[in-house]
């Protein structure tokens, strides 16, 4: 009796054993097939062939030699993306036209940076060259930090001002330093204009140089299309920040979702969804201030416009630094009934404000997207510019 | 042959299996086991990973009773004679640990908006102090805004007890009607402060006197970035997409990795503790210039909108105190800079390179023999009321307030 007993428990005790050992082979399997499908969908991630989901504000740089880049400005010559600019830029070949344009934002990014929230992330392209300071050089180096015995223009304005689309030596600073070297000031001109920026960036930025001993002996702040981009005041990275910084200290409602949420798997999946059924977001200039006329928001964002002015002027008099306040053209003006033109028309009416304050928004302006200036019109630009300085503002 | 390699394949195949299965529930059952004995309440401060948990809530009620049960907070008992051990308890994870940072433009972040029993951050951020304070301010009032770091907000202290609270309490009594409020937050220092008051300032709420309290996170802070900026760019640079922060978070919660974490945190905090070899002259000098620009440039933007300022020098446990009557002086390691950067700032302040806005409160515990902080850098309640008679004395004598 005792053996049968003893024969029945070992029976049971096999047949454990067997059931234990099939479910350690399944989680085995399904681990191992999970691991390769998301390595396998990692890769494509990685070749550029799956399109991420969603774009990360902080784009990797492509350095001009390597796969992605060559096979991006492959791909826009063969669509004939860029065919539109090529004629703006006579002596370029389509495919330097292509890598100019892919340089100038979809191969480089923004990084975080205390205060004015981001800058230009560090690049060396064929066209476009970032400093890991921030700026960009206008065709030839800069030292960093400036020399103190040189004539040192900081420029500050938004990515009409940075260049997107135009190659260094063609933006807005870089002609600026051309023509005032022309005139016989050997000047270092220093490009710190940053797509998404507006005044109180650019006051922030300013400030921030003037603390770390960066003392231009000229500073230049070209605004008016940024600031009506932003109503809210609020730099366009805030809202991810708020959302980044709340998980960051307290954790996440559910990490095991988001930590599956990460996988290639999952991005793929997202992907997909996107694919099927996403919509653009507007963009940032389009959008409605919700809620609030068009006048108030008019008068708001002038109100911060001279606000910040007032500041940057009394911080730049503290430093012994010379300001110019720049109004730029925008395209477009003047045809609709949104903020930026009923704002741009009532700073025309009361363009006299001071002798550190240039009206350059008269200069005939042409675009190579709709936002972004021409060559031409950069260079019309730092005429303006170049005139203010020399004594004759507006 | 095939069969045997097939057979030897398929053994080693399940051993693996078996192997990964057995670890994995080994694994769980050491979680659970950690989990039952690693206690809710929180150990170290360690506010820039705080939690949101207002008072009455589970989480809050919990938090307090474990606190007390384990005596987490009972060295801070005797600067609070008139609160039990549970009030005291509320209090200092009010200060420390249930009250998240929130991120704001500009300035990199903010305290976060809470009302707790003994700490309460208005929206607009600035802390509430022992009277209701409106916002925006009463345009015919006499408001005075107080900026500084975590010592100036009051961190372990109650709303009415902070140095802007003390602050208002005797300018009302020696002026008349005035209204202070607490702009000052955690590791803030003078870049953080300035940008603060200029966005206020841009804000439309400008005040009569502005008064800057530093000296402590300056020297804390050598590289000048604001505490959350390397995490920042992080989170920004790969995204909450990120694999790695993603998997991160999942691991740090679990109950085994959280155990060694407080293990290594507590091997840190004893090599903290080991005294640190003497502080750089460039480090010190690199802060001081910092310091005087903001000065310069607060002043100046200051004087275009007509606000009086006064920059004061706070004390600090690393100058000009007897560390003997410190019970926490163990850890002032992170704070040496200060010790070394005192002596030179009220040189410069004595030589008057600092103008007539700087007011220096640097010696007021000079000769004094008893427990100034209730931890390593933070004010006792009867300190902040110290620190608040030297501003205020400042404040009256240099008449920087309109008549009543």
């Amino acid at each position: 009796l005792t053996s049968v007993a003893a024969g029945g428990r070992r029976r049971r005790t096999d047949g454990l054993a067997r059931l234990w050992t099939a479910l350690a082979v399944l989680v085995l399997n399904t681990t191992l097939l999970l691991v390769l499908v998301n390595l396998g969908l990692a890769a494509l991630f990685r070749a550029g062939l799956l399109p991420g989901a969603p774009a990360a504000a902080m784009r990797s740089g492509a350095a001009p030699g390597t796969p992605a880049y060559e096979a991006a400005v492959a791909d826009a010559v063969a669509r004939g993306t860029f065919r539109a600019r090529e004629g703006l830029f006579p002596g370029r070949t389509p495919r330097e036209v292509a890598a100019l344009s892919l340089e100038s934002r979809r191969f480089r990014g923004l990084a975080y940076l205390p205060y004015a929230q981001f800058v230009e992330g560090a690049y060396a392209g064929r066209f476009v060259h970032v400093d890991r300071a921030g700026f960009r050089s206008g065709g030839v180096p800069l030292p960093w930090p400036p020399e103190a015995g040189a004539t040192n223009v900081f420029v500050f304005g938004d990515s009409t001002t940075f260049g997107d689309g135009l190659p260094d030596d063609a933006t807005v600073p870089a002609a600026l330093a051309a023509l005032l070297g022309r005139r016989g000031r050997p000047v270092r001109v220093y490009n710190f204009g940053c797509a998404g920026y507006f005044s109180t960036q650019e006051r922030v930025r300013f400030e921030a140089l003037l603390v770390e001993g960066r003392v231009p002996a000229i500073a230049v702040f070209v605004d008016g299309i940024g600031d009506f981009a932003r109503p809210d005041g609020e730099p366009a990275l805030t809202d991810r920040l708020r959302q980044l910084m709340a998980n960051a200290g307290e954790p996440p409602q559910d990490p095991l979702r988001a930590a599956l949420g990460a996988l290639p798997l999952a991005r793929a999946a997202t992907a997909l969804r996107t694919w099927a059924g996403a919509e653009p977001e507007p963009a940032a200039d389009t959008r409605p201030t919700p809620g609030r006329p068009v006048e108030a928001t008019a008068a708001g964002v002038l109100a911060r416009y001279l606000e910040n002015k007032r500041q940057i002027g009394a911080s730049a008099r503290a430093r012994g630094v010379r300001a110019l306040f720049v109004w730029q053209p925008a395209p477009g003006v003047g045809g609709d009934a949104t903020a930026r033109s009923l704002g741009y028309a009532q700073l025309a009416a009361r363009r006299d404000l001071g002798p550190d304050f240039a009206w350059c928004a008269d200069v005939l302006v042409r675009t190579l997207d709709g936002v972004h200036y021409t060559p031409r019109t950069a260079r019309r630009i730092a005429r303006c510019i170049a005139r203010a300085l020399e004594g004759d503002a507006g | 042959m095939t069969s045997t390699v097939d057979r030897l394949l398929t053994r080693a195949w399940r051993r693996a299996a078996l192997v990964l299965l057995n670890g994995l529930v080994a694994f769980a059952i050491l979680n659970v086991v950690c989990a039952l004995i690693l206690d809710p309440a929180p150990g170290a401060p360690a506010g820039d990973a705080a939690i949101s948990a207002p008072p009455g809530s589970a989480r809050y009620d919990a938090a307090v009773a474990s606190a007390v049960a384990h005596g987490a907070f009972r060295e801070k008992e005797r600067f609070f004679p008139r609160l039990s051990p549970a009030d005291v308890a509320g209090l200092m994870l009010e200060s420390w640990l249930i009250r998240p940072y929130a991120y704001e433009p500009y300035t990199e972040f903010r305290e976060g908006a809470y009302r707790g029993r003994f700490v309460r951050v208005d929206a607009q951020g600035f802390r509430e102090g022992g009277t209701p304070q409106p916002w925006p301010p009463d345009r015919t009032a006499r408001n005075v805004f107080v900026f500084g770091g975590s010592t100036i907000f009051g961190y372990g202290l109650p709303d009415a007890d902070t140095v802007p609270a003390h602050l208002e309490h005797l300018l009302v009594r020696r002026v008349g009607p005035v209204r202070v409020y607490n702009f000052a937050r955690g590791y803030y220092f003078s870049t953080q402060e300035r940008v603060l008051f200029q966005q206020l300032l841009a804000a439309g709420t400008v005040p009569e006197v502005a008064v800057f309290v530093d000296g402590l996170n300056d020297f804390y802070n050598r590289t000048g970035d604001p505490q959350f900026t390397a995490r920042l760019r992080g989170l920004l640079a790969h995204g909450p997409e990120a694999a790695e922060t993603s998997a991160w978070s999942l691991l740090a919660d679990l109950p085994a990795v959280r155990a060694v974490t407080r293990i290594a945190r507590r091997v840190a905090a004893r090599a903290e503790a080991a005294p640190t070899p003497g502080a750089p002259a460039a480090e010190v000098a690199s802060v001081i210039a910092r310091i005087r620009v903001n000065q310069r440039l607060i002043e100046a933007v200051a004087r275009e909108h007509g606000v009086r300022v006064l920059f004061v020098w706070q004390p600090v446990p690393t100058y000009g105190y007897d560390l003997s009557a410190h019970p926490f002086a163990a850890g002032l390691g992170i704070h040496d800079l200060s010790g070394a950067g005192y002596p030179p700032m009220l040189e410069l302040a004595a030589s008057g390179a600092l103008g007539p806005d700087f007011h220096s409160c640097a010696e007021i515990q000079r000769g004094l023999h008893e427990p100034l902080y209730l931890d390593q850098v933070h004010y006792t309640p009867r300190m902040a009321k110290r620190v608040a008679r030297c501003i205020a004395r400042a404040v009256v004598s240099r008449r920087l307030l309109s008549p009543g």
